[in-house]
């Protein structure tokens, strides 16, 4: 790949091993150097039971605020496969 | 940013400004960057000071998101991050036996801002990064010329559909807006065998408590749902319900297993493994 860093065309080739690059999808690090390499989080998500135990913060949210927009979002069906993940970075 | 950006729908012109906008947000807020327009400010002993156009929007928004949450998303964490150790980028962290520092509240209500002139408190260190990455995300959607999608260390704006996958199992298809994971399971540390994270309750100025390990939240925008995402990361218990206040869908990750709020089961299901909260 010319004139791509190749810390950066091996980042891509490693998505693309893992299903997210496709099509026209291609990636970058945002920190050259710097990068995380996974989107996906560590956590299991097995469940068992229900933690709620807690110290709820210090928060001082009060009354609902209309400010947050809701997005348009649907079940995925078994047969989807997910082009990219959400996960803490 | 510290993260990989994956982009779908873009051109080769279309990549090119994407890269450049991320760029141009790490010069403007890293905190690992000396001369980023973040230190500048922080380092500044002025009373006021004239920040960018795209700093004041910036901070702006933060302030409007430190509205949103009660205060839970501050902007002026910057101290307190310090104080816990995160005082370099991520990547060359160590845990070590120091003590961690005794963490300094948020006081994001004595930040003023007049269009592009600054005052906050002396001493007060801004930390814009509970806005930017997501703003710079849902900012990126708009550069691409049709149905695509934006992610940015797991957070992500799609327009025209997407399937992303959640933490651990499961998919989600994103027809429009934004999908974002707050957690600690990445950015933790120890210091003086204590553990350390980045989500920091702005009432101490001390890491959180750990209810969840991660909490996944859909919105209108990448920004809302990472807001909101944080917000009731920080909240604990009081997380679900507060998300199903604003009808947004929150998945909750912890040890123990994973749960939905009322929200999540109704838009998108409760997955098998999962217990509602």
């Amino acid at each position: 790949m010319p004139g791509i860093p190749i810390s950066i065309a091996r980042r891509r080739a490693a998505l693309a091993k893992r299903g997210l690059v496709f099509g026209s999808a291609v990636a970058f690090a945002a920190a050259v150097g710097l990068a995380h390499s996974s989107h996906a989080a560590s956590t299991a998500a097995t469940a068992s039971t229900t933690t709620t135990t807690s110290t709820s913060p210090s928060s001082q949210a009060t009354a609902p605020n209309p400010g947050f927009g809701q997005a348009d979002v649907a079940p995925a069906t078994s047969s989807q496969t997910p082009s990219v993940s959400t996960g803490a970075s | 940013m510290g993260c990989d950006v994956v982009v779908a729908g873009a051109g080769e012109e279309q990549m090119g400004a994407i890269r450049s906008l991320f760029e141009r947000r790490e010069r403007a807020f890293s905190r690992f960057l000396p001369d980023s327009e973040l230190n500048r400010v922080n380092r500044s002993v002025a009373n006021a000071i004239a920040v960018s156009e795209l700093f004041a929007e910036t901070l702006a928004d933060a302030l409007r998101a430190a509205a949103q949450t009660g205060g839970l998303i501050d902007p002026t964490l910057g101290v307190a991050l310090e104080d816990a150790g995160y005082d370099r980028d991520f990547a060359l962290m160590r845990s070590d036996r120091s003590p961690a520092g005794r963490g300094a509240p948020g006081c994001f209500t004595a930040v003023q801002l007049r269009e592009r002139m600054l005052s906050r408190p002396y001493g007060a260190k801004l930390d814009l990064n509970g806005v930017v990455k997501a703003r710079a995300v849902d900012d990126a959607l708009r550069l691409l010329p049709g149905s695509g999608f934006v992610a940015a260390g797991g957070d992500i704006a799609a327009r025209g559909g997407a399937v992303i996958g959640l933490p651990g199992a499961g998919a989600l298809n994103l027809r429009q807006g934004g999908v974002a994971t707050s957690g600690s399971t990445r950015r933790r540390w120890r210091r003086n065998g204590q553990l350390q994270h980045h989500l920091i309750d702005p009432a101490t100025g001390r890491p959180s408590g750990l209810i969840w390990s991660l909490v996944t939240v859909a919105a209108a925008t990448c920004r809302d749902a990472d807001v909101a995402a944080k917000a009731a990361f920080l909240l604990g218990a009081d997380g679900p319900g507060w998300l199903d206040e604003r009808n947004l869908p929150g998945r909750f990750s912890s040890p123990a297993g994973v749960v939905t709020n009322r929200t999540w089961q109704t838009v998108i299901g409760a997955p098998q493994a999962a217990m509602s909260a």
